[in-house]
């Protein structure tokens, strides 16, 4: 509303009062806020059935004069749910507004613009940040888990500043990025998973651009979805300054797997040895200069040590805090939002800490009726201490320190001793971001407008590792090895799109928007590498102090260009019929010679069902809107240099002394037995260009009872073709591979998001959010069998390759394949049938030697040929879930509200190598007493198989976020105008499978339960005070 | 209005202007930017000598060329198909087999580079005669390497910088293959000029690669083996050639002799020995595996799991590893040696030592598995690292390669019992025939070469793999089935030129 408005109102306003005063009339007065007490500036308080009416202050209040004690006040405001309120006897109001949950007319952002949210005709998704903004986070990746529906997030790690893995329905790339991208405020900023740079408390909104007709605009980064940020600016009104502060404790959600009892640890170390034909351990005698116990020391109390291990290495109580001071304020020309951030995190081991600093300054000025100017700009500095992944499951009957007060060690190889590594081993990192934009907002008349913005982010962090040669592997080898690392990067955009917008006889509405895009990043890495120092006492303080003859020393730059033109149509007829359309075209320095340019095209339809007069009669539906679109996205997230030729490095000793050798063919990459062979690469693929994702979405939107029960279902296909993949060359080419365009994902699935604002009273208040999401993947091709290299399964003749990296356990055999017709990850090895009972059993069973004794498992023959050998595999288990699903649940009553939100993950099954030596397993191994069928005997070695022993159920559903809230009548506080307090409890409860006894069954997207670093339940307060 | 127009026009019109989406490499040389100066093909000559450094060709020259014959078996559970080469159970997918392809391969494209590259350059005409000179050597001996295991093969002969160049034909026969390598070596034979340089290949390299690959072709036809058999030579002038071009190596040069001292030969501290014509060049101070030696962890024994000491072939004890006992030298040929020939007494050990020459292990105490080359020793190896190198035209090769080329003659007897003598044995019969002579010859680079991997391609040129190797007569192959492994699968599948 502009000042002319306003004064005109103030005059309209006046004049009623005074005309009105010659009645017996009653002056009431209130203030209008939200749920939270915060005021409402320019809500519309009208007296029912009356063109009597006013509008509220900046602090919210208003004052009427009514007719007569039986008036009825409406109250309405944009966004928020309008009310009534009846005059009776009080003058004087406290109007409380509901933010309307259905609220169709919110504006979303979607690329290069924004839409009125009942317009929209992709799939796009927004998420409130209100409710999730009392969990503390470093980066709001990991909050948007269950937040969104197709929307996959996983926090397999708890390690202070861990990112997250983020899927939009599914992954559909072998060797490019899966990430969305992130556009933050316009700016794309990469792939999502890590946006430490953005304060969580900073964030207005978040949506996420699902299907293709939303992302297509984002042409070749588009393919994996979109998540656009938007960023807190500074309202209309008083200046208003924001303190949020957040206190967390953490600890375990349960006992970590660990020996609780030494003595059953010796006597079933002593049992394994005797199982391997070998001398036990724990009898009372020195092995290798280490006293080993015997049996009756341990439990006559004798042997002094019984270490807790987990009390050395973990915290006791890790602390995390999170504070934000902002000041946000606006006139009529000038707004302004400062935020200034401190995040600590303290990790559950000891010195492991993570903390970091943002300031954010936005200015935006309107210099006159058609130029804008805005600019943002956000520091963020962090800092990483890492010393997790301490031993606390080491030996309990190892004391801590030896008699002299060192630290105890087996030997001078023992490098697990996690004080000695703690104390010693440095290896900290330390980062600077920078973002900052500048947009010119230029208005040519009603219709017309154009926006340019410049970009510019900024990235680098120093790494700093010393490993000492006493307490190291690393460093025992090369008498002390230190490092830095360097990191830097530098990425600018600049943006210019035209906007016209015009309604032609009142039911022709028209939007079109054309734009280029010029996007440069430059990444450059060095490492500094010294080793063999005589003294250790500067770690990696000065590197010349090491052997100058073993120093190593590497470096590299990757550039990419991305220049694009880009242009979207949407037409709507009579609020009825929705049309949408976009075309992108992307080129890139990555895509090769003859493929340099990409295009893009997308196309929706969508119907507003509910504005027909026969929908609008059956008095069901609030909403009925159908949406169907088409479109084609794409993923260049290729290296940059694949289509150069390209030459490798060596040294030889040439006639006694080392030279430089150069020529074609350089090393790519390396595989077999401790990576001795070489893929050797080189020559140019002039061909190379992006992958291609088609998506075919098609969605309903439906509003009950007066928008109270909302539900939209979305169902799509995305199929993505000329996946860039690795082709073998011929072996007499010299080179092994080269990157060509080859393979199929197929990603089909449904969606369901229900939303019930199911009691809204003015007390009492409750909703409730249910949603679910279901993903079939599948790899439809993985190209031409001979070319690729892939494996032939014997049985169902099923192409493959193996996925990821060998497990020492399992010889060296890897879990997760691509096989065509499976979706992505699945895991291949060997079937079981139980352990085996008899010897007889055993050679019967196909299989040969010590896999043939009791005790051992029984592996099937699958086909039948009487040995067990690797044509007996097939597929045994399936890591992707049969679908996810979460519910939120939140309550108000009076000033106190309430969430709970559950987090679910179903069907998907984990693949646990480490499973045979647990603590919680081990004891119920097989013995000639204990004929088992559900855990060999116990064996130190043997020729063990990857198999489905290994692979269990990993559904779970976890109480994720519990919050209680209290908001302070801001009256009653008076020094602040608003001052909430609460309670958040994360990861409180997860019920998971009984199959699986690893600790926390929330694992990366391979499946593979690596134990890692322990999940955490975290107990929050926060306190958000407002001036 | 107007002017506002202009003003948003002109922005509009300065960054809509076109953008550069080219790329250039960083930090990696490529075609565009190399060749330039006889520094960079001097490094591009040395990049191609690299390539049998890899272990792809490192190892195949004993996987291959003894691995597979009577003299030694393998530690079982060994991989990438060496069991399988041991036992001639090897089928055209085995890996060893398709990384020495490869890597042959490496070194031709790499030397192709250095020709193609070169060959028009105006450098100073040493420097150019000297780099092709090595160019066209490293060429020709990789395509000596490929004929003798595969026989005929797909015939690359230029640079590969672009897919198109990647379908090569195979090869007519194996006449082809021996009339390109000839071609190459008597190129380079001109060029090149006397001067040992440790590592790389000078005129007497190539003298002895012209004789040995003369005295394959020669005994190849004369024994009737497959593939010789059709090629349109003569074996007599085919055994005159290899005599001229070896009597060059004996008689018109003098930087390389006939080293009197059998230890001397295999002491790792004399790259520089007067044997040594030319081996492959790795050094104990190199990073990465390829850089140094690691051939004595593949013959010593893993003993007690730490440093012990081995008796070195002067008797003296001396620093080992604890090895990786890959090579196991098989009983049956340790008995074919004289009791007393120095080859057997001091270049092979069953014994493994503490400090003091106290012995801690023996293959008749169980914990050596089997009897070791003490050829690869290297008593100041750094872990796993040592100055260890393939062996790969010895003189001694070559003064064989002379006796049994002339047969023999008064100067062929002198040279067969010079080596015995240094071995410690008697003089060979006077008065053989020539076949017997020719036989015992190769009775004598069986002892002499064992283990620097010769016997396979001795045994194959002379028909004789099924008659020699049980494990090749159980395994129910032809003498011509035996001559030649299969083009590996990956090229037949990939490559339709080479079927």
């Amino acid at each position: 509303m502009n000042k002319k408005n306003q004064l005109w109102l103030l005059s309209a306003i006046l004049t009623i009062l005074c005309f009105t005063s010659i009645s017996a009339q009653i002056k009431v007065e209130g203030i209008v806020t939200d749920e939270g007490g915060l005021p409402l500036p320019g809500a519309s308080v009208i007296e029912e059935g009356t063109v009597n009416g006013t509008t509220t202050d900046f602090d919210g209040n208003f004052e009427l004069t009514v007719n007569n004690k039986s008036a009825v006040l409406e109250i309405s405001y944009i966004g928020y749910t309008a009310t009534k309120q009846e005059v009776g006897t009080s003058t004087s109001f406290n109007i409380i507004l509901r933010e309307d949950i259905a609220a169709l007319d919110e504006v979303v952002v979607v690329g290069y613009g924004s839409v009125k949210k009942s317009d929209l005709t992709g799939s796009v998704a927004s998420v409130k940040m209100k409710g999730i903004e009392s969990i503390p986070a470093n980066s709001v990746d990991g909050l948007l888990q269950g937040r969104v529906t197709g929307l996959q997030v996983i926090n397999a790690s708890q390690e202070p500043g861990a990112a997250s893995t983020i899927r939009i329905r599914g992954g559909s790339s072998f060797s490019a990025s899966n990430d969305p991208l992130v556009v933050v405020d316009g700016f794309p900023i990469g792939g999502a998973g890590d946006i430490k740079q953005i304060n969580p408390a900073d964030i207005a909104n978040v949506e996420v651009l699902k299907d293709a007709s939303a992302a297509a605009i984002y042409g070749s980064r588009g393919a994996n979805g979109v998540i656009m940020i938007t960023t807190k600016k500074g309202k209309k009104g008083k200046a208003t300054i924001e303190i949020t502060h957040q206190t967390s404790v953490k600890d375990f959600t349960s006992n970590l797997i660990a020996w609780e009892d030494p003595l059953l640890m010796a006597e079933l170390s002593n049992e394994r040895s005797i199982n391997d034909g070998m001398v036990p351990n724990y009898t009372g005698q020195t092995i290798a200069g280490v006293y080993y116990p015997s049996l009756s020391e341990i439990s006559s109390g004798e042997w002094p040590h019984n270490t807790n291990w987990g009390d050395v290495v973990f915290r006791d109580a890790p602390l995390s805090t999170n504070t934000t001071l902002s000041i946000r304020g606006a006139n009529d020309t000038t707004s302004f939002s400062f935020s200034g951030n401190y995040f600590s995190d303290q990790g559950v081991y000891i010195e492991d800490d993570y903390e970091k600093y943002i300031l954010n300054l936005g200015v935006s000025h309107k210099f006159n009726d058609w130029l804008k100017i805005t600019t943002s700009n956000i520091i963020s500095k962090n800092k990483r201490d890492n010393n997790g992944g301490l031993e606390y499951y080491r030996n309990p009957l190892w004391p801590i320190y030896d008699e002299s007060g060192d630290y105890f060690r087996t030997s001078s190889q023992d490098f697990g001793h996690p004080l000695a590594t703690t104390e010693n081993v440095l290896n900290t990192s330390k980062g600077l971001d920078i973002l900052s934009s500048y947009l010119f907002d230029f208005t040519l008349n009603e219709h017309l407008s154009v926006k340019t913005q410049l970009n510019y982010k900024y990235g680098s962090s120093i790494g700093d590792r010393y490993l000492p040669s006493d307490y190291t592997w690393e460093g025992n080898f090369f008498d002390g090895v230190a490092y830095i690392d360097n990191w830097q990067s530098e990425d600018i955009l600049s943006e210019t799109f035209i906007t016209y917008n015009n309604t032609f006889n009142d039911v022709h509405k028209l939007n079109v928007m054309v734009g280029q895009s010029y996007q440069n990043t430059v990444s450059r890495t060095s490492q500094l590498k010294a080793k063999g120092f005589v003294n250790e006492a500067l770690g990696n303080e000065n590197l010349s102090a090491g052997d100058p003859s073993v120093n190593e020393l590497s470096n590299g730059k990757s550039e990419t260009k991305l220049s694009s033109y880009y242009g979207r149509i949407n037409y709507i007829f009579n609020d009825k019929y929705l049309l949408t359309a976009t075309m992108r075209a992307d080129g890139s320095s990555k895509f090769g010679e003859n493929n340099k340019w990409a295009y893009f095209p997308s196309g929706a339809l969508s119907w507003k069902a509910h504005n027909e007069e026969f929908i609008e009669n059956l008095n069901v539906f609030n909403e009925l809107k159908v949406r169907l679109s088409y479109g084609i996205s794409g993923n260049q997230g290729i290296s940059p240099y694949q289509t150069l030729s390209r030459y490798g490095i060596e040294n030889y000793f040439d006639n006694g002394q080392w030279k430089t050798a150069i020529g074609p063919g350089y090393i790519s990459g390396q595989y077999g037995p401790d990576y001795r062979y070489n893929y050797w690469s080189g020559i140019p693929n002039k061909d190379l260009k992006w992958e291609s994702t088609a998506q075919v979405n098609l969605g309903v939107d439906m509003g009950f009872f007066n928008n109270r029960l909302r539900a939209t279902v979305d169902v799509y296909s995305k199929k993505t073709t000329d996946l860039l993949r690795q082709k073998f060359l011929p072996l007499s080419s010299s080179y092994s591979r080269i990157w060509v365009n080859d393979g199929e994902i197929l990603n089909e699935g449904i969606e369901l998001s229900l939303d019930g604002n199911i009691i809204n009273g003015t007390d009492f208040s409750m909703s409730s959010n249910l949603m679910v999401s279901v993903n079939r993947n599948e790899v439809t091709s993985l190209g031409n069998g001979a070319e690729m290299g892939l494996l032939v399964d014997p049985n169902t003749g099923m192409n493959y390759e193996f996925q990821g990296s060998g497990f020492t356990s399992f010889g060296m055999a890897t879990a997760n394949i691509y096989g065509v017709g499976q979706p992505l990850n699945v895991f291949y090895g060997y079937k079981t049938d139980g352990i085996i009972q008899t010897l007889e059993e055993g050679l019967s069973a196909g299989l040969t030697g010590d896999m043939a004794l009791p005790g051992e498992f029984k592996y099937v023959d699958l086909n039948e040929d009487g040995v067990v050998d690797e044509s007996d595999r097939m597929v045994i288990g399936d890591p992707n879930p049969d679908f996810i699903a979460s519910l939120g649940l939140n309550f108000t009553y009076k000033a106190f509200d309430m969430s709970l939100f559950f987090n679910g993950v179903f069907g998907n099954e984990i693949f646990y190598p480490g499973k045979l030596d647990q603590a919680n397993e081990m004891p119920f191994r097989w013995t000639s007493d204990n004929p088992t069928n559900s855990y060999p005997k116990l064996r130190s070695i043997r020729n063990l198989l990857l198999s489905d022993y290994f692979v269990e159920d990993g559904s779970f559903v976890r109480l994720q976020n519990l919050t209680v809230g209290y908001n302070f009548n801001a009256e009653n506080v008076s020094l602040f105008s608003d001052m909430r307090l609460y309670i958040n409890a994360t990861n409180l409860y997860t019920f998971s499978s009984n199959s699986f006894k690893g600790y926390d069954p929330e694992v990366g997207l391979d499946g593979v339960y690596w134990g890692g670093y322990p999940r955490t339940r975290s107990i929050t307060l926060g306190l958000n005070l407002t001036f | 209005m107007k002017n506002r127009l202009i003003y948003i026009l002109s922005v509009i019109a300065v960054v809509f202007s076109s953008c550069d989406i080219s790329e250039e490499p960083y930090g990696f040389y490529s075609d565009e930017n190399f060749y330039k100066t006889v520094e960079d093909a001097d490094a591009a000559l040395l990049y191609a000598y690299r390539a049998f450094n890899y272990q792809g060709y490192n190892r195949g020259i004993i996987d291959i060329g003894d691995l597979t014959t009577e003299t030694v078996s393998v530690k079982p559970g060994e991989g990438n198909g060496v069991q399988e080469l041991d036992n001639w159970k090897a089928t055209n997918s085995n890996g060893a087999l398709s990384d020495f392809f490869q890597y042959c391969y490496i070194a031709i494209n790499r030397a192709n580079g250095v020709i193609e590259n070169v060959v028009d350059e105006d450098f100073n005409q040493d420097d150019k005669d000297r780099i092709l000179g090595e160019a066209y050597t490293i060429r020709a001996w990789s395509y000596f390497s490929l004929v003798r295991v595969f026989g005929r093969v797909p015939m690359q002969k230029q640079l590969v910088s672009t897919e198109a160049q990647t379908t090569p034909a195979l090869a007519e026969n194996i006449e082809e293959v021996y009339n390109f390598i000839l071609e190459d070596l008597k190129t380079a034979e001109p060029l090149l000029a006397m001067g040992r340089k440790v590592g790389r290949f000078d005129k007497v390299a190539c003298w002895a690669i012209l004789s040995k690959v003369y005295l394959n072709m020669a005994s190849g036809k004369d024994n009737n083996a497959v593939g010789y058999r059709d090629m349109s030579i003569d074996a007599n002038a085919m055994y005159t050639e290899a005599a001229n071009w070896s009597a060059k190596v004996l008689n018109e040069q003098s930087e390389f002799a006939f080293d009197d001292s059998l230890s001397n030969i295999y002491d790792v501290e004399y790259p520089d020995g007067p044997e040594h014509i030319w081996l492959i060049s790795m050094d104990r101070t190199g990073d990465n595996t390829e850089e140094f030696g690691s051939t004595q962890l593949m013959w010593l024994p893993w003993g007690p799991g730490a440093s012990y000491y081995v008796k070195n072939p002067e008797g003296v004890m001396e620093p080992a590893q604890n090895g990786w006992e890959v090579y196991q030298i098989e009983d049956n040929f340790i008995t074919t040696f004289d009791i007393a020939d120095k080859r057997r007494t001091d270049l092979m050990d069953d014994k493994i030592y503490d400090a003091d020459g106290n012995v801690i292990g023996s293959v008749a105490d169980g914990n050596v598995p089997a009897s070791f080359s003490k050829k690869y020793l290297d008593p100041n190896f750094n872990g796993n690292r040592g100055s260890t190198r393939p062996l790969m035209i010895r003189f001694t090769d070559i003064a064989l390669t002379y006796a049994e080329a002339v047969g023999p003659t008064a100067e062929g007897e002198a040279w067969l019992n010079k080596i015995r003598n240094r071995a410690g044995i008697d003089p060979v019969a006077t008065g053989l025939s020539v076949s017997d002579f020719r036989e015992a010859v190769l009775q004598e680079r069986t002892w002499e070469l064992a283990y620097e991997g010769h016997h396979l391609f001795d045994l194959r040129r002379t028909a004789s793999v099924i008659s020699t190797i049980p494990e090749a007569q159980t395994s129910g192959l032809s003498e011509d089935e035996a001559a030649f492994y299969a083009i590996p699968l990956r090229e037949t599948d990939l490559n339709p030129n080479a079927n």
